[in-house]
């Protein structure tokens, strides 16, 4: 599990709106962020299958970066 | 031996061939070692030892040989056996749980006497033997018994035939049985309903047996020779007496991998405080010896033989257990990709310099930062200045060894510490002084307000005064953390006791050497709600010194940190066992005085124990099991650092009894084989972290057999051990939870 919390998000139960409708917004996190997460998740996927490269993260984002995996568990 | 000769398997070496198969070395070779004189068989013995070596015993034969051992009651051979086994060493504890067999049973493990033969599930033929030193003829039954077994399936149907004519021989029957016993310890198995019936399934077991058997009597082979030698009425009753020694402790914590286990196992437990006194008050035997055997044979009536064998065949099974998982575990480290947060808090400290501001980031992630920044080096006065920004609430340095005492004053004069409720300046000796105090951190009386948690350890230059100020400015200290600040003496607590005596919940004074146990007992008895108290270190720690303290606040007391108060003995185990009825955790590491005794009181009296941290402590293999017999399962944490004789008993007793355990610290425990952590990691789900530190017995068919996907194994590859070292985000209190007050 990439992310234990959009895990969560999409699975819970009690009929929340991410679950039913399969999406989730992240309001707080900047849409540059969340194109990096993207990647990252991308790029997890491939290093468990077996190519393993270096996943590069631009000095400038690391410190929004750092915050938003802790927040989404990844 | 008319009957082996028939055989085309005339074995040279039946004997050697029957121990594997009975995985009971000991026996068959000092009745091998007769035989082979007599016979004449080598070469059709050569065969069978090959075909025995791999195989991974098996569980059903085992059984078998038990069944049969039981039913038998025949001893014929069993003073033999003794001796026998003696010698053989093939496993850990084998050889002395078999040994057991004998002198528990009496019983010529074969299949009764009348038949003379034990057929065992395999469908091997183990013929009786008489008692070693009666003959010397019957070795080879046996023997041949075994090399017929490997060589073919086919020829164990035509042992039935045999039957008869075995029982005339003296066959080393109950070295057989130990090994059948051993490897029905290997797996499970059932007890096999008839003693004769012979599945054709068995006959697979049996080739590993005989596999086994081969391994064995090479094994046994060397010693057999000498025992022969040695084997008369007298010696075999010595012998016995000492094998019953030596093996008494395995029958107190007999640990049956059966399905009877569970039935076991409740019996073990209410029996377990009875016989932990035996076990724990004398560990010399032969008295508690009877005991255990009284409370082997009251347990599992029918099972008596079998918890011989399954605790001489734990070993056996546990390396049975191991086989399928080779080549799964290379698979996990691969499928882990490092986690999002760890890659950019790398690249964060990678560019520690180029951080403008750490606002928003929460508390957590400053934290690991500075730690990592400690651990490289990295850390400066800018980052430093970064954290003390704004209205910092918790600030935890692990190492302010960099830091100096002009940067410290700087940071320190500007910060606004209003909010402060954590502050872990560790290491703080160089930067930290008395005459500092007034400007940064005792800045005014109720300067920290807020602050819950203060370490200050390494304050070399700390002096009474000095922490007279800081807690005069500090009135809701909770957790202080003084350990190593060796200029502090009595005087000092009596100050914080004063001050702190209704809030005051954990205090560390490890390392002060300047302060004396004894003087300072009176301001700790005045802390009323004291969870947390550290003494490690302090050698002016005695029986009294415990014995008062805890007596007047040993209800409140969760967590004891003893260790290397070497002067420590057993009556302060005692005592804490009766005063401290929360603790929670207790650390005795390299206090040698302690001896099993110990972990009597401890079992009976510190039930909620979740931590226990042992170093180069002087307790017995069987001690640790039984309490991890009655204890086990409230254990999160155990650490067994050094302590020399853990062996297989502790191992089971980990494996069934330690559900909860979350970390292991089994460093430098040499007699554990890859079987016995194999088991422990495979059966103790929760376990997260293992340390095997200095564990080079353990190889790469624990490393990459076991089975557990979420244990971390720290210590036996080359890898930066900080990074392994890890601390637990922490709250404020380590029991207690803190609300923070509104500021």
């Amino acid at each position: 599990m990439v992310s234990q919390t959009i895990g969560n998000m999409l699975t819970s139960p009690g009929g929340f709106a991410e679950m039913e409708l399969g999406e989730v917004t992240f309001p707080e996190i900047s849409a540059v962020i969340l194109e990096k997460i993207c990647q990252y998740f991308y790029w997890a996927l491939q290093y468990s299958r077996g190519k393993e490269t270096e996943f590069h993260i631009e000095p400038e984002l690391t410190l929004e970066l750092m915050m938003a995996p802790n927040y989404l568990h990844t | 031996m008319p009957v082996l000769r028939s055989r085309e398997i005339l074995p040279v070496q039946p004997k050697p061939l029957k121990a594997r198969a009975n995985i009971d070395p000991p026996a068959t070779p000092t009745q091998g070692r007769e035989q082979p004189a007599t016979r004449s068989s080598p070469p059709s013995l050569t065969p069978s030892p090959k075909t025995l070596g791999s195989v991974s015993g098996s569980a059903p034969i085992l059984r078998r040989s038990l069944r049969l051992s039981t039913k038998a009651s025949s001893n014929a051979g069993q003073d033999g056996v003794l001796e026998a086994e003696e010698p053989i060493e093939r496993r850990n504890g084998d050889v002395s749980r078999k040994r057991k067999l004998s002198a528990d049973n009496d019983v010529g493990l074969e299949s009764g006497e009348d038949e003379g033969v034990l057929s065992l599930r395999s469908g091997k033929r183990v013929t009786k033997k008489g008692p070693f030193g009666d003959g010397n003829g019957s070795g080879g039954d046996v023997e041949v018994e075994i090399d017929r077994k490997g060589k073919s399936m086919l020829v164990e149907e035509s042992e039935d035939t045999e039957k008869p004519e075995r029982s005339k021989e003296r066959v080393n029957v109950k070295g057989k049985r130990r090994y059948s016993r051993e490897e029905k310890g290997k797996g499970k198995l059932l007890v096999e309903s008839a003693l004769e019936s012979k599945d054709e399934s068995l006959v697979d077991g049996s080739v590993s047996d005989v596999e086994l058997l081969a391994q064995e009597v090479n094994l046994s082979n060397e010693k057999p020779s000498k025992k022969n030698n040695r084997r008369t009425s007298q010696g075999r009753m010595e012998r016995f007496r000492d094998t019953a020694r030596e093996n008494a402790s395995r029958f107190a914590h007999f640990n049956t991998q059966e399905e009877d286990d569970n039935i076991l196992s409740t019996e073990a437990e209410s029996e377990i405080p009875s016989e932990e006194p035996e076990e724990k008050g004398v560990e010399d035997w032969p008295g508690p010896f009877s005991t255990a055997m009284k409370i082997i044979r009251d347990r599992a009536a029918n099972l008596n033989v079998r918890q011989g064998s399954s605790s001489s065949d734990k070993v056996q099974y546990l390396q049975i257990k191991w086989v399928p998982q080779k080549g799964k575990r290379k698979d996990w480290s691969k499928r882990l990709p490092p986690s999002l947060l760890d890659l950019s808090l790398r690249v964060l400290v990678d560019n520690a310099d180029a951080i403008a501001s750490l606002a928003h980031v929460p508390d957590a992630l400053r934290h690991k930062l500075c730690h990592m920044l400690c651990d490289s080096r990295r850390m400066n006065s800018n980052f430093f200045d970064l954290l003390l920004n704004g209205s910092p609430i918790e600030i935890r340095l692990k190492d302010c060894s960099w830091l100096t005492e002009e940067q410290f004053n700087q940071c320190f004069e500007k910060c606004d510490t209003i909010n402060l409720t954590i502050l872990q300046l560790d290491y703080c000796g160089h930067c930290l002084a008395d005459y500092s105090l007034p400007s940064t951190l005792a800045r005014s009386p109720n300067s920290l307000p807020a602050l819950t948690t203060l370490s200050l350890t390494g304050a070399y230059r700390l002096s009474d005064a000095g922490l007279s100020a800081l807690v005069s400015s500090a009135p809701a200290l909770r957790s202080v953390n003084l350990s190593q600040c060796s200029f502090l003496t009595h005087s000092a607590i009596d100050i914080l006791a004063t001050s702190l005596a209704s809030v005051l919940l954990e205090l560390f004074i490890d390392d002060c050497q300047s302060i004396d146990a004894m003087l300072v007992l009176p301001s700790l008895k005045k802390l009323e709600h004291l969870e947390v108290l550290s003494v490690a270190g302090l050698e002016s720690v005695t029986d009294s010194f415990i014995k008062e303290f805890l007596i007047a606040r040993g209800d409140g007391i969760k967590e004891l940190i003893l260790m290397d108060c070497w002067k420590l003995t057993d009556s302060s185990l005692k005592i804490i066992a009766e005063t401290c009825s929360n603790l929670r955790a207790l650390d005795i590491g390299n206090i040698s005085k302690l001896t099993d005794t110990s972990f009597g009181y401890l079992a009976s009296g510190c039930r909620s124990l979740q931590s226990l941290k042992l170093c180069r402590n002087a307790f017995s293999d069987d001690a640790i099991a039984a309490f991890l017999e009655m204890s086990g399962e409230v254990l999160k944490e155990l650490a067994l650092n050094n302590v020399g004789k853990v062996g297989l008993n502790t191992a089971l007793s980990l494996a069934r009894r330690s559900r909860n355990l979350v970390s292991l610290d089994l460093s430098w425990c040499r007699n554990l084989t890859d079987e016995a952590m194999g088991l422990i990691v495979d059966s103790c789900l929760s376990l997260r972290v293992l340390k095997l530190f200095g564990c080079s017995q353990i190889t790469d068919v624990f490393l990459y057999g076991h089975s557990n996907a979420k244990v971390e194994i720290i210590g036996l590859k080359l890898s930066p051990l900080l990074e392994q070292i890890k601390t637990p985000a922490q709250g404020p209190l380590q029991y207690t939870s803190v609300s923070v007050g509104c500021q």
